[in-house]
């Protein structure tokens, strides 16, 4: 018997409502699951509904002018499941900080500016573990520790100001895993902070998902980031997954032609030094109506008349490998390429 | 924490100065002089020369003025030409009725503004929303004498709730050490006379308050509603904090900021706009000491009075800089 996933993720959907106009669908049927140990990407353009994934899931969502769909079905520390959907906001609110938690993109405007670090750290470890005063201190002080900030004792008391880009990133993840969470997620954690940080970071990350065995949701626009990191990588556009595999085979066969172009606008070191680098066409807006068809048509170069004949079924191709496309650019098993 | 203090205290010196130029050519800029409010109306032209030569006013004016900054340096400021009394004397006086009330109603501004504007920002919309939007509007609009007669009327002359005039009921005998009554009573635990010093303050507070209590209503729902918006509440709510250490350690923290700025301005006024509120309730105090100064040319209350009230004004925004400092980590100066 397979044991169930840590979290399964079975087509979340998100729409906001407005007032007198037609709601906006941001994220539409998506499934996913995350393993313990494991690292899942979700990666997209801004406005693919990546960042509203996550807020559903964490339960931050505003209340108001929301409707929520589907489900996500979270094993509990303490034994049973929870739709993480469904649970009311106090039990949301235990969890959040505990055994679910989060990283986000801007680690300046994410820090509370006039409190110290180290009662940042401390508040979570006092919230869910009734730790208090200099016990709380100490262990703060070993989580930052523990993220790898120098002088962790002096830090303590320093204001987020004081730390630079990279530091404060590392303070954003130790309030995150405090209390050891099984679920942690990562919106764009690198976005903010220079190259070199940005590595620094991600090993970072990798290495306390090895340690601890935790489940990581990465978020991202950035392949090159997920390349070497994630085990397994959903692409999304405009609110519906367009490709899902595990990380070699993505990278090896990538099938969605939205993939294959985000492949090819990675610049890569091993490429001849003229050969320019190919961008995907068009931008986010000119996304269709799924319901009208690919979404994705309107920017594709593998466009067929058939594609604007309804929303394209998901395939599968291989263990795992799903893809929604009727003009692949991989040959799914049993298919004559159309090689264009 | 000393230098940024110092520094402040140095810097207040030439902006008293350049307030006390201005203040003395302003005040000799009224038409008409003290000779015509000390003298008799039947008194005769040579008469009124007479008096305006012994007391130095056809002197040139930089004489006078340099007079005027020579006794203030060895900390005399004239007497009052209306009663005779040092004009310090007259201000220690007076002044403790003002303080009374604006701290009264300060305390009334922040005590309901506060939690009022909080309250409306996370309601945004709803119908406390509107009442304290509203509210607030009403509040800035009315003119603060119309609303103190308005208070006296209801609550004091009708309902008979509150007193209707003075800073204490006639007849009681308390003890005096500062002139100021509430604080006086405590002090000698004379809780009758402290309470009654503090039940002839609610209505003129309320009266004075309603200006700061309208700018703190909006100045905090505006703040709040900004905080509420950023990233590290988003934070605070992730790390799945309760409600109450939201609101007070993420939220109120940080929205205080800008609302202790405008309550140190917003004090400046109150001591120097209770004339009015003073003269409705028959409170006696450094306004209406000011309105007759005015009446009568008494030229050295009105510099002395308005210097100190000037000072009283930098020191108080002294101490909204120092706590500013202390709530805000990035203002600090090491």
């Amino acid at each position: 018997m397979t044991r169930s996933p840590l979290l399964d993720v079975d087509e979340l959907s998100v729409a906001f409502t407005r007032r007198r106009r037609r709601d906006v669908q941001a994220v539409d049927r998506i499934s996913f699951s995350l393993d313990e140990g494991r690292i899942t990407g979700l990666v997209g353009e801004s406005g693919c509904g990546k960042s509203v994934t996550s807020l559903a899931l964490m339960g931050l969502l505003p209340a108001r002018g929301v409707r929520v769909g589907g489900t996500a079905r979270f094993r509990l520390g303490g034994g049973g499941e929870a739709d993480l959907l469904a649970l009311p906001p106090a039990r949301m609110r235990d969890l959040r900080g505990s055994e679910i938690a989060m990283v986000f993109q801007d680690p300046l405007s994410s820090l509370n500016p006039v409190v110290p670090i180290g009662r940042q750290v401390a508040e979570v470890l006092t919230r869910h573990r009734g730790v208090k005063g200099a016990a709380a201190r100490d262990q703060a002080a070993e989580l930052l520790d523990r993220v790898g900030i120098p002088d962790p004792g002096r830090r303590l008391r320093e204001y987020p100001h004081e730390l630079s880009g990279g530091m404060r990133q590392r303070a954003l993840i130790a309030m995150a895993v405090a209390c050891r969470p099984r679920l942690l997620i990562a919106d764009e954690p690198t976005t903010a902070l220079d190259v070199t940080i940005q590595a620094q970071i991600l090993e970072l990350l990798s290495g306390l998902v090895a340690e601890e065995g935790t489940a990581l949701l990465m978020i991202t626009h950035d392949l090159g980031v997920v390349a070497g990191l994630c085990d397994e990588i959903n692409v999304l556009y405009s609110g519906r997954t367009v490709e899902g595999a595990e990380r070699h085979e993505l990278f090896a066969a990538p099938t969605h032609p939205y993939t294959a172009g985000l492949l090819g606008s990675i610049p890569r070191l091993d490429a001849p030094r003229d050969e320019p680098l190919t961008p995907v066409r068009g931008t986010v807006d000119d996304a269709i109506a799924w319901d009208d068809g690919c979404a994705f048509a309107p920017r594709c170069d593998r466009f067929a008349d058939d594609c604007l004949g309804g929303p394209p079924p998901m395939r599968e191709r291989g263990a795992g490998h799903r893809f929604r496309c009727l003009h692949p650019t991989e040959p799914a098993p049993g298919e004559e390429s159309e090689g264009r | 924490m000393l230098r940024f203090i110092t520094r402040r205290v140095l810097t207040a010196v030439p902006t008293l100065f350049g307030l006390s130029v201005l203040l003395f050519f302003w005040v000799r800029l009224l038409p008409g002089g003290p000779e015509y409010a000390l003298l008799p109306e039947d008194a005769s032209a040579e008469q009124r020369a007479a008096l305006r030569r012994t007391m130095g006013l056809d002197d040139p004016i930089l004489e006078q003025y340099g007079r005027f900054v020579l006794q203030l340096l060895q900390g005399d400021m004239g007497t009052s030409l209306q009663t005779g009394r040092p004009v310090l004397t007259e201000f220690l006086i007076k002044f403790p009725a003002t303080a009374e009330l604006a701290a009264m109603a300060m305390l009334f501004a922040v005590a309901i503004g506060i939690p009022l504007g909080y309250l409306a920002a996370r309601r945004r919309g709803g119908p406390l929303d509107a009442l304290a939007v509203g509210g607030s509007l009403l509040g800035i609009c009315t003119p603060v004498f119309f609303l103190a007669f308005v208070l006296k009327l209801v609550f004091a002359e009708q309902l008979g709730l509150f007193p209707s005039a003075f800073r204490q009921s006639p007849g009681l005998d308390a003890t005096r050490i500062t002139g100021f009554f509430v604080v006086d009573g405590i002090a000698t635990r004379e809780w009758d006379a402290a309470a009654d010093a503090l039940m002839h303050l609610v209505l003129p507070g309320l009266a004075l308050s309603s200006i700061p209590l309208a700018v703190i209503v909006r100045m905090t729902r505006a703040s709040v509603i900004e905080v509420l918006g950023e990233d590290y509440v988003r934070t605070a709510e992730a790390k799945g904090l309760h409600r109450g250490t939201i609101r007070t350690r993420h939220v109120l923290r940080n929205a205080m900021l800008p609302v202790v700025t405008a309550i140190g301005l917003l004090s400046g006024s109150l001591l120097a706009g209770a004339v009015l509120t003073e003269s409705v309730f028959a409170f006696g105090g450094i306004g209406e000491f000011i309105y007759a100064a005015t009446q009568t040319r008494d030229y050295p209350v009105l510099l002395g009075f308005i210097l100190i009230i000037a000072t009283v004004y930098v020191l108080i925004n002294l101490l909204v800089d120092i706590s500013y400092s202390l709530l805000d980590p990035r203002v600090r100066v090491s």
